[in-house]
C-alpha cells in the first residue's frame, strides 16, 4: 500500500521534471524576436487552416485564397492563440506565488515547483508578445481587455479569497488554472496537428513545441496539487470550490460542444480572426467584409465544417473535463444538445468515419 | 533489440483489443485513433497518466528517454515494464494494457 501523501508525491516528481528541463533549457524568447524580425513569412502556414473552422472550401469566396492569403489569415490565428495563452498566464503570474506561500514554507522545494512556473511564465510571455508584434505589428493585444472571459478568473478568486482556508484558496486557484490550461491546450495541441511540414513556418512548430513541454508539466501541477489541495480544505471550501468549479465547467461546456460548429466559442474566434485579417493589405482585393460572409453562409446554407482535428481536440477536451468531474466527485447535470455531446466525447460513443475504418 | 520495420503493418493488443498498426506510430496516437481505453493528458511525458504494463513486445517498442524514465519511476511503483504511451512508438508487435 502506498502510504506516501499524493501531494508529496506529485511535488517530488515536478521537483525532478524541472531540474531535468533546467538543465537543458529552451528558452523561447529567442524563437519570438527571431519571429519579429521575420515578420510574417507569406509562403507558409502558421497553423492547419481547417482548425479555424471556416469554409473555406465551401464558400466561393474564401475557396479562391491565394496562398499568401491564407498565409496572412493562420499567422493572425496564431498570433490571436498566443495572445490568450499569454493573457492566461498574466493571471500566473499574479497567483502563482500567492497560492505558493499560502500552502508551504517560503522557498522550500515544494514553494519553488510554482517559482520555476512562473518564472517560465514570464519567458512565454515575452516571447508570445513578440510573436504578436512579428504576425499583427503591436504587441499590447494581451491582456483581459481582449479576453474578458479570462478577467473573471481573478474576480472569483478575489470574491471567494477571505471565504476560504489556505488549501482551499491554493486547490481553488490551480483548479481554475487547470480549466484555462485545458483551453490553451485545445488550442496548442491540435491547432498545428495535420499540417505539412512543408508547409509550415519552422518557427512557429518550434514555439508550439517549445511551449507545450513546459506547459505539460504546468498542466500536471494544476490538476494534481489542485485536486490534492482540495482534499486537504476544509468540508466549507471545499464547497465553494465545487460550486465555483461546476459554474465554469457548465459555460466551458455550453461553449464548446454544440453540434452546430456555427455555435461554439471556437467559431467567433475563427470569425474574429477573418474579420481582422480582412484589414491587412493583402486582402485589398476581397470582395466582402466578414458580416458580410457570414451574412452569405447562412443565405446560403453554407454550413461550418467542424473539421478532424477540432474534433479530436473537443474529444481530449471533453475526456479532461469528466476526469476532473469524477476526481472531484462532482455532479454535472445539465440538459441540453452540448451536454449531451460533451458526455458522448468523454465516454468515446461517438467514433468518426476514419477511426472506423481503421480498426482491425 | 528492437526490430523496426518503418510503415509496416503489426499488431497491437491493448487492453483486450486487437488492432493492427503501422510501425513507427505513437502509441498515444494510435489509441487516440481507435478510442481504446486508455486516457491521457499532458503528451509530454510529464503527467503520467498514460502510463501502460508493457505485457509482451517490450523489445519491440522505441527505447526510453531520461524525462519519460522520472515520471516511470514515480508512477510505476515498483512494477517492471512500465511505458508511457505518449512516449512510446510501436516498431512491432506487442500487447500493454493501462496501468491504473
Amino acid at each position: 500500500m502506498d502510504q506516501v501523501d499524493p501531494v508529496d508525491k506529485l511535488l517530488r516528481r515536478q521537483i525532478k521534471l524541472f531540474e531535468h528541463a533546467h538543465r537543458t533549457p529552451l528558452e523561447l524568447k529567442g524563437l519570438g524576436l527571431t519571429m519579429k524580425q521575420e515578420g510574417i513569412d507569406k509562403s507558409k502556414l502558421y497553423c492547419n487552416p481547417d482548425f479555424l473552422l471556416l469554409p473555406l472550401r465551401e464558400c466561393p469566396h474564401l475557396s479562391k485564397l491565394r496562398p499568401e492569403q491564407l498565409s496572412v489569415l493562420t499567422a493572425y490565428y496564431f498570433a490571436r492563440a498566443y495572445s490568450e495563452i499569454a493573457t492566461s498566464e498574466s493571471v500566473a503570474l499574479r497567483y502563482n506565488m500567492e497560492a505558493s506561500a499560502a500552502v508551504f514554507p517560503l522557498y522550500s522545494d515544494n514553494y519553488m515547483v510554482l517559482f520555476h512556473e512562473t518564472a517560465e511564465e514570464f519567458d512565454h510571455i515575452i516571447t508570445f508578445r513578440n510573436v504578436c508584434q512579428a504576425l499583427l505589428g503591436r504587441g499590447d493585444v494581451i491582456g483581459g481587455d481582449f479576453f474578458p472571459h479570462l478577467k473573471a478568473v481573478p474576480v472569483m478568486l478575489e470574491r471567494y479569497r477571505g471565504k476560504l482556508c489556505n488549501n482551499g484558496f491554493g486547490s481553488m486557484y490551480l483548479l481554475m488554472r487547470y480549466i484555462l490550461n485545458l483551453a490553451l491546450k485545445q488550442l496548442e495541441g491540435f491547432m498545428t496537428a495535420g499540417l505539412d511540414e512543408k508547409v509550415a513556418s519552422p518557427l512557429a512548430l518550434r514555439i508550439v513545441a517549445g511551449h507545450a513541454e513546459d506547459e505539460a508539466r504546468h498542466l500536471t501541477t494544476s490538476l494534481e496539487l489542485g485536486l490534492g489541495l482540495f482534499r486537504r480544505a476544509t468540508p466549507r471550501s471545499r464547497e465553494i470550490i465545487s460550486g465555483a468549479m461546476r459554474i465554469t465547467m457548465y459555460s466551458m461546456i455550453d461553449k464548446r460542444f454544440s453540434g452546430d460548429a456555427a455555435a461554439t466559442w471556437n467559431f467567433e474566434t475563427g470569425l474574429g480572426v477573418l474579420q481582422r485579417a480582412l484589414q491587412h493589405p493583402e486582402f485589398a482585393d476581397f470582395p466582402l467584409r466578414a458580416e458580410a460572409l457570414r451574412d452569405l453562409w447562412a443565405s446560403e446554407g453554407i454550413a461550418i465544417p467542424a473539421g478532424a482535428e477540432f474534433e479530436r481536440s473537443r474529444r481530449w477536451i471533453a475526456g479532461q473535463l469528466n476526469r476532473l468531474a469524477e476526481s472531484m466527485e462532482l455532479a454535472l447535470t445539465p440538459q441540453g444538445e452540448a451536454f449531451e455531446r460533451y458526455l458522448a466525447y468523454a465516454r468515446g460513443t461517438t467514433p468518426f468515419p476514419e477511426d472506423t475504418a481503421r480498426k482491425a | 533489440m528492437s526490430s523496426e520495420r518503418s510503415g509496416e503493418q503489426v499488431e497491437l493488443q491493448v487492453g483486450d483489443e486487437v488492432l493492427k498498426v503501422r510501425s513507427g506510430e505513437r502509441l498515444i496516437d494510435i489509441c487516440e485513433h481507435h478510442l481504446t481505453c486508455l486516457t491521457f493528458s499532458c503528451r509530454s511525458a510529464s503527467c503520467g497518466t498514460c502510463a501502460i504494463v508493457v505485457e509482451q513486445g517490450m523489445e519491440n517498442l522505441s527505447p526510453m528517454d531520461g524525462l519519460e524514465a522520472i515520471v516511470v519511476e514515480e508512477v510505476s511503483e515498483g512494477r517492471p515494464n512500465v511505458r508511457l504511451a505518449c512516449q512510446v512508438r510501436v516498431l512491432g508487435s506487442a500487447c500493454v494494457r493501462p496501468l491504473s
